[in-house]
């Protein structure tokens, strides 16, 4: 081999090794004990992805977290007051649409912190149980009204849904500094922080009556950057027991038996499964 | 001159034969003569020249050789692209079955194995035919490597990845004389810089494909990037460099001049398309000129390719549906005949003043 082909063929070596060797030192760091957080969730919060690869190939399993956000705060997910405390050039008031639209964001990094199980789901409750408590008495009040008892039923639907269905896992707050987010949030059992990305975006709003023109305002929304959690091999046993799951659903996100998984977050807030277990339905 | 690539030594073989067969016809015109020394000298000389370069570049003697040759390196690609195909289906057909410790060796394994298999291949195969393969395999295993640790440890994305495969793609490209594998090199480094650029002000790393001017710069710096570092060793690499350099101006300049809202300038998005689009115009004019000056086809190639698409985009966005489909495609073919009028105009004033070197 010339002198030159050595020189191409050690850094080559050397680079595949050193990535590797950055990227698992990244991967022990991030996952060194105490993780940043750990929350409790179940299959309301973590809905589970199966696939199958090639013609007798293994299962694979992930996981995604899906949250929500209070019904109280409003339209948008981040306001144009928060998206300037974000780093946003946003305008925080409304504008006439033309202007607001030569200023092109992009999206930025932000943090997100998840409620999980806490004072936010506890006022979701509190709401559909009101609507139903509500319900309940106008249709007490005429019985043989048919709207009212329709609107009787899909409260009821609806907090029945609420109570044993739906994701208990919100975004109660966003930022853009960890530190104090945390501090903030102190109980990392309850409180996730989570990197996210937040796309702005411009709204237009209903013409007010004898304005010509039309106005808009900055919003943004956000999206986890890690969407999607590996379930390793240890533990996607677990899912995959005959008896875990209907053959019928394994291709598609499932309507998996209840199981309560812990998931962390490390250092650099990415996440893993820490452990899951099975519930007896 | 000294001959230092294949493609030199290749024309020159070429040249070679020519020279060989106009000497014959003008022995049987009986114009020119040469005595039984002097043919033997000049057959002497060409035969030395002829097998320096067969052993040092591999190039075709023949037209039957040279199609040969086209032949495989088409089935170098196809085979390229089959095994890379055959590595992904079979890492995904076992993987499920691994446990993460066995994957991140496997992983890493496959990379180094096929990294020096393809170092072993290059030393031993003088027609560099496998040693290309086994390069392709190799980027596309270092890929795959990077991506699944990223999937396995829920790694959060960034384009920092695009940094070590630009590299190992330019490393692999240079050691095998690979220009596929530069196209990729310089695609990942292009990406990378292009991400750089978007998340300069905060944003994320990937805003960039939202923001096509973020490609400028980096393709711009490809461009020109021969003519800083000579690249007349490596057979063909100046002009990937200036066809990547210009793909990487021209798509960004072609996506804004019909979507303004994607401008970083504070302008309506009217006024950005329509610069964009006589700027399109101007810049394939400019290239045109260029390739014409500096006598490289590539960058012609380019230029009037792109002259070509500026214009059929805004024929179809100025007459698509305001003239009857007959008469939209009769203005096109006309517009086809004026670009081979005015092309045939350079090339017949291109002869007139290089006509003589």
């Amino acid at each position: 081999m010339g002198m030159r082909l050595r020189t191409a063929f050690v850094a080559s070596l050397g680079l595949l090794l050193l990535v590797n060797g950055i990227v698992l030192a990244g991967v022990y760091w991030n996952r060194e004990l105490p993780a940043e957080s750990v929350v409790t969730l179940s299959e309301r919060e973590l809905s589970v992805s199966f696939g199958r690869h090639g013609a007798g190939g293994h299962d694979s399993v992930t996981l995604s977290l899906s949250y929500r956000r209070p019904s109280q705060d409003g339209e948008f997910f981040i306001s144009a007051k928060q998206m300037q405390a974000l780093g946003f050039r946003a305008e925080p008031d409304e504008m006439a649409c033309d202007v607001m639209r030569t200023q092109r964001l992009s999206p930025r990094e932000v943090l997100l912190v998840i409620e999980v199980d806490g004072p936010a789901y506890q006022r979701e409750l509190d709401i559909a149980e009101k609507a139903y408590t509500q319900a309940a008495q106008r249709l007490k009040n005429s019985p043989r009204n048919e709207s009212r008892k329709n609107a009787y039923e899909t409260a009821e639907r609806e907090l029945e849904y609420e109570r044993h269905r739906s994701s208990r896992a919100f975004v109660v707050d966003v930022g853009v500094d960890q530190e104090q987010l945390r501090e903030r949030y102190s109980d990392s059992k309850r409180y996730a922080i989570v990197r996210a990305t937040a796309n702005p975006s411009v709204r237009e709003l209903e013409k007010k009556q004898g304005k010509q023109e039309s106005r808009c305002v900055h919003y943004a929304q956000a999206s986890a950057m890690v969407r999607h959690i590996h379930v390793p091999r240890e533990l996607r046993d677990q899912f995959l027991r005959e008896d875990s799951i209907t053959k019928h659903a394994r291709h598609s996100v499932s309507n998996a038996k209840p199981f309560v998984a812990e998931i962390a977050f490390g250092k650099r807030l990415e996440p893993w499964l820490h452990s899951v277990k099975l519930q007896k339905q | 001159m000294g001959t230092v690539n294949r493609s030199d030594a290749q024309q020159r073989a070429d040249e070679i034969g020519i020279f060989n067969r106009e000497l014959g016809r003008l022995e049987v015109a009986g114009v020119l003569h040469l005595t039984e020394e002097q043919r033997r000298n000049v057959h002497q000389y060409q035969e030395r020249l002829l097998n320096g370069y067969l052993e040092s570049f591999d190039i075709d003697r023949t037209s039957r050789t040279r199609h040969l040759s086209l032949g495989m390196r088409v089935a170098t690609l196809l085979g390229a692209l089959a095994l890379a195909a055959s590595l992904f289906f079979l890492v995904e057909q076992f993987w499920g079955g691994f446990s993460a410790t066995a994957q991140v060796i496997v992983l890493i394994a496959v990379s180094v194995v096929t990294c020096c298999l393809t170092f072993i291949l290059r030393k031993h195969d003088s027609s560099g035919y496998f040693c290309k393969l086994a390069a392709m395999v190799a980027f596309t295993s270092f890929v795959l490597n990077v991506v699944l640790l990223g999937d396995i440890f829920n790694i959060t994305p960034s384009a920092k990845a695009f940094l070590p495969w630009a590299a190992y793609g330019l490393l692999l490209a240079y050691a095998c004389n690979s220009r596929l594998l530069l196209v990729m090199g310089l695609g990942c480094a292009v990406v990378f810089a292009a991400s750089g650029l978007g998340s300069l002000g905060g944003s994320t790393w990937e805003a960039f494909v939202e923001r096509p001017e973020t490609f400028l710069l980096p393709a711009l710096i490809v461009f020109f990037l021969p003519a800083c570092f000579s690249q007349y060793r490596y057979d063909g690499f100046s002009a990937v460099y200036q066809v990547v350099g210009l793909l990487g101006v021209f798509v960004p300049v072609l996506c804004l001049a019909y979507w303004g809202e994607a401008s970083y300038l504070q302008f309506s998005s009217e006024f950005i398309e329509g610069a964009y689009q006589i700027g399109g115009f101007l810049l394939a004019a400019a290239v045109i000129w260029l390739g014409i000056h500096k006598e490289c086809s590539d960058v012609l190639n380019v230029g009037v390719g792109f002259f070509v698409v500026f214009l059929f985009v805004k024929m179809v966005d100025l007459l698509w549906g305001v003239l009857p489909n007959y008469l939209f495609f009769l203005v096109l073919g006309g517009c086809a005949v004026l670009v081979l009028l005015l092309l045939r105009r350079l090339r017949n004033r291109s002869s007139r003043l290089y006509g003589g070197a």
